[in-house]
């Protein structure tokens, strides 16, 4: 424990951005998702994988926007360079691979047989005399802009993105990308489900600390109150529009500490709801992790349009949230780790991480789907945010904006 | 490396616990889950009751093996050790077999790595 003073926390939200209630339109408008697929994501850096995961030459990963119908190849090839591609032959445009990963010598199209390197560029066709005219220097896969920050791939699917990564994701910065980027990290579990909601009422659910003392009344409830979470926004950043910090409380005693998970704390740290015992080991969290507060327990921040990011010690929670149409969205959890368990302690503690997590999340989930009728019927028209919800203003501004800004560029 | 020639511990006793042994010592998180799914309460808290008081001990002696070298008579200890995870909240928390106040569990699908989407 600090010293009393240490335990001052930050301000709770902020009035800065508006008072007003917000409209729904844009969860339910057929016409605003449209604007969604062409400005958001087609002109935003989207997260779609994990460098480590396209480690040898030859391995690849099948990204899938589905709204968009949109089938990115991700290769890393023998110069160990990773590149994006669209996933179309350029020869009568079948999909070149099907499976979500896997490991090729070349890309080879199953459709006439038509092979590309992992650099994309053709280099075999069957009986290619019977072309008139064919040249292969002509036919190579279609790039697209991918960068890498904090070991995670990002794709661009803009001709020429506005923003380069590292501008995009301000302010976090390089020590972010350094410690987010440790190869010591390693992926250890997740879910996926899929919601009859628009994709951003996922992600509203994941940013405000508001809802944490009603809606995790029956697991979490005083483990972290919701008064000890304090919001933030970032006006001048492009892709990170919000975050929420969260503390401990102040009395170690608050929320319920059952057998169990007093048990399991002895012998690690999974369970971000219970002081552990012990403590992860990470590496270069300097500026990154709020430490010098006795109390800290994780920061997550939104990096727009569609990924919450927490970032504690010793542990990376990335929640993605993919639309399907206007209605419908696929969700995404991953957790990665420092440390595997080695011994049957670290195994029971993570499996009570594991089980407590799962239980959390399954009540952030379970509001989005009946919001979305509301809106959707004409219910609600309108939304009532407080200053400790601040950053669904933050998302919202930053969703207008972004429109706009890529509808401005487009007019001649 | 291993360090189990310096296990000391003999496997722990379970005499009066081999129904609760048999019926949750079931080898994945899944098939816990399903389990407490398709239990009722006073099966639960007889399993969690009769559990709890022994779990330190348990976890003592399996901690002390690396993880490949648990012995198999003991696996059965080990994954009943784990569904009392899988139980904790329905017995401390909701006094119920299922959370009425979250999605479906079942919706929630467990990835097997980051770029896991199931079927495309």
């Amino acid at each position: 424990m600090g010293k009393p003073e240490n335990l001052a926390l930050p301000e709770i939200g902020s009035h800065a951005l508006g008072t007003g209630k917000l409209p729904v339109e844009q969860y339910v408008s057929q016409e605003f998702f449209e604007l969604e697929k062409e400005h958001i994501f087609r002109k935003s850096w989207l997260l779609v994988g994990r460098e480590s995961d396209i480690k040898a030459p030859g391995d690849y990963q099948n990204f899938i926007v589905d709204t968009l119908g949109v089938s990115v190849v991700i290769t890393r090839s023998k110069d160990q360079k990773l590149r994006a591609f669209y996933n179309a032959c350029t020869h009568r445009g079948a999909r070149l691979v099907n499976a979500p990963t896997g490991n090729v010598r070349a890309l080879v199209c199953n459709f006439h047989g038509w092979s590309f390197n992992l650099e994309g560029d053709l280099i075999n066709v069957p009986d290619a005399g019977l072309f008139a005219e064919l040249d292969p220097k002509q036919e190579h896969l279609k790039p697209i802009h991918l960068d890498v920050w904090g070991g995670f791939i990002f794709i661009n699917l803009a001709e020429k993105p506005e923003w380069t990564l590292r501008e995009y994701l301000k302010p976090l910065d390089d020590k972010f990308d350094r410690y987010l980027g440790n190869k010591d990290w390693s992926w250890s579990f997740g879910w996926r489900a899929k919601f009859n909601a628009n994709w951003k009422l996922i992600v509203d659910a994941q940013i405000e600390g508001y809802h944490v003392d009603m809606t995790h009344r029956k697991t979490i409830a005083g483990a972290i109150p919701g008064s000890n979470t304090a919001a933030y926004y970032f006006p001048e950043s492009v892709g990170v529009p919000c975050g929420v910090a969260a503390y401990r409380p102040e009395d170690v005693s608050r929320g319920m500490q059952t057998p169990m998970n007093l048990l399991s704390a002895k012998y690690g740290a999974t369970s971000i709801y219970t002081k552990p015992e012990r403590q992860f080991a990470a590496e270069g969290g300097e500026g990154v992790l709020k430490e010098d507060h006795p109390l800290w327990i994780f920061d997550n921040y939104l990096v727009f349009p569609n990924i919450v990011l927490f970032v504690q010690k010793g542990q990376i929670l990335i929640q993605r949230t993919l639309p399907i149409s206007a209605d419908e969205c696929i969700w995404e959890v991953d957790f990665y780790h420092t440390e595997r368990p080695t011994s049957f302690g670290h195994v029971f503690n993570m499996e009570q991480g594991v089980i407590q997590i799962r239980d959390v999340l399954s009540e952030d989930l379970y509001t989005a789907e009946g919001i979305h009728a509301n809106f959707k019927c004409g219910a609600i028209t309108h939304v009532n945010l407080n200053k400790q919800e601040v950053p669904l203003r933050a998302y919202y501004n930053r969703l207008l904006s972004a429109i706009e800004q890529s509808q401005a560029k487009e007019k001649p | 490396m291993s360090n189990a020639t310096n296990a000391t511990q003999s496997c722990p006793e379970t005499s009066g616990l081999e129904n609760h042994l048999a019926a949750w010592g079931l080898p994945t998180t899944e098939k816990r889950l399903s389990k407490r799914l398709s239990s009722n309460m006073e099966e639960v808290r007889s399993f969690y009751d009769a559990m709890l008081p022994r779990l330190p001990e348990f976890i003592e002696y399996l901690n002390q093996f690396p993880l490949d070298a648990i012995p198999k008579e003991a696996h059965q200890i080990a994954w009943a050790t784990l569904a009392m995870c899988e139980v904790d909240n329905a017995i401390n928390k909701w006094n119920d077999i299922t959370l009425d106040t979250g999605i479906d569990i079942l919706r929630m699908i467990p990835k097997k790595n980051f770029p896991d989407r199931g079927q495309q």
